[in-house]
């Protein structure tokens, strides 16, 4: 089944805020935006061997930032979210390990080895696509990773994303479309 | 389009997850890794194919090679064939086609790299006094090859490395730390046993006297009583007394006569 493109205009979707322009974010911004990527590099180069203390980066990141402008916001968040898998399945392959290595009813057998290399793949997937969405940002672009992309914008360019960024006028409710 | 897409995304992701950890389940017996159920390794159980081993050490070597400015004479490079070529020609059947390359580094050190390539520096021959010294330490070198103890650290590195990097979230530095790995050249101390044993042995049958390992060991003692940056071999080969009198300690056959390496050793040393 074909679609058929629509005019420019209409594609706005009312539901959403526009869009910023790369030519419309500061570089200040940008930075920003791509530190939300970069903080797990610092987090992996401080060399702490639990995988938490890039999930406690990621959400102060988060929490400092997401106020500053809709484009840091996206970014920081796609961050935030994108790490949660990651983060939660390392997580179960360190408590599997502890468990096939202390407890003589878990086995080192071909379920773990296949969690283990599922586990690899996926973190190796994380580090690059968090490489290429940081170098976008730094540009000024939006980079979309399947899924967290999507929820990231939904959540942040939606109207009823309540949150007041500087520089932008509040959106008064006062007055009301007909429909 | 809209928000459904959203979820549609997330059903793409879990079922990729799930089809990989599947997928490597199934596939998983098919691959030897030496692990077995109750969570131990069995080194035993590794059957990295010589050709693996071959490919491997042959890129390491490329890697040496590349590493080195300058090229060391041939006069040395004559000299350290006629040493292994004794030695090889009196090793019997074996699974590897040995190659040799020396490196021109002060450095006192010989180290195994898979596939049988042995790689030693110049510092080694500067030190020795006698080619049957260099002989003691090129055969304890292949004695490690040859017990297959070069393979057996690479892959419990490899592994240790691997489950480090999952935990880390990637680590950046993986590749360094495998290099780091499969180059490095310290064995445990059964396996410098292993490898004593085995060069003393194919010291006899190449009519050296396996005293000369011996010989080895007490003069980087008098030469090196503090560990020294420059004495790598010596670093990664606790030469412990009991080492020494190990090597002292071996008995050869009734009869057995020297035959002593025709290389003009003082000259091949003013060379250097
Ligand atoms: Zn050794």
């Amino acid at each position: 089944m074909e679609e058929m493109n629509p005019p420019m205009e209409t594609q706005i979707n009312p539901r959403y805020y526009p869009l910023p322009q790369p030519d419309e974010i500061p570089e200040r911004e940008r930075e920003d935006a791509m530190g939300g990527y970069l903080m797990m590099f610092a987090a992996v180069a401080s060399s702490l061997p639990l995988p938490i203390i890039n999930l406690i980066a990621a959400i102060i990141y988060y929490y400092v930032n997401r106020k500053k402008s809709r484009f840091i916001h996206f970014h920081s968040l796609q961050s935030l979210l994108s790490q949660l898998p990651t983060t939660f399945m390392n997580w179960g392959l360190l408590y599997w390990a502890i468990m096939v290595w202390t407890s003589t009813s878990w086995e080192f057998d071909d379920y773990f080895k296949g969690y283990i290399f599922a586990v690899v793949v996926a973190n190796l997937t994380y580090v690059i696509f968090s490489l290429i969405a940081a170098f976008r940002a730094k540009k000024g672009r939006m980079y979309y990773f399947i899924f967290f992309g999507k929820l990231s914008y939904d959540m942040v360019f939606s109207v009823s994303n309540t949150l007041v960024y500087k520089g932008e006028r509040e959106v008064s409710s006062e007055n009301k479309p007909p429909f | 389009m809209g928000r459904t897409s959203i979820w549609v995304d997330l059903l793409k992701l879990l079922v990729s997850f799930a089809l990989l950890w599947l997928g490597y389940t199934y596939i998983s017996p098919m691959i030897p890794t030496g692990w077995l159920p109750n969570g131990s390794w069995d080194p035993d159980a590794i059957t990295l194919s010589i050709e693996q081993e071959e490919d491997l050490g042959e890129f390491l070597m490329e890697i040496f090679e590349i590493q080195q400015s300058e090229k060391v004479s041939p006069k040395v490079d004559s000299a350290l064939w006629v040493i292994e070529n004794r030695l090889l020609t009196n090793l019997g059947p074996t699974d590897y086609e040995y190659k040799f390359m020396i490196i021109d580094d002060p450095m006192v050190n010989a180290m195994t790299l898979p596939g049988g390539n042995i790689i030693v520096y110049t510092g080694l021959l500067a030190v020795s006094d006698t080619p049957e010294e260099v002989a003691a330490v090129l055969a304890h070198e292949i004695g490690h090859a040859e017990q297959r103890h070069v393979v057996d650290k690479i892959v419990a590195e490899l592994g240790i490395t691997f489950v480090m990097a999952v935990l880390t979230g990637g680590d950046p530095g993986l590749v360094r730390e495998i290099t780091q790995a499969v180059v490095s050249n310290v064995f445990s101390r059964s396996q410098e046993q292993e490898a004593d044993q085995f060069g003393l042995d194919l010291l006899e049958r190449s009519h050296i006297d396996p005293h000369a390992l011996a010989a080895f060991f007490r003069k980087l003692n008098r030469e090196n009583l503090s560990y020294d940056a420059e004495m790598e071999w010596l670093m990664s080969h606790p030469h412990n007394n009991s080492r020494i009198k190990a090597s002292l300690a071996y008995k050869v056959e009734e009869g057995f006569q020297a035959e002593p390496i025709a290389i003009d050793w003082e000259a091949l040393k003013s060379s250097l």
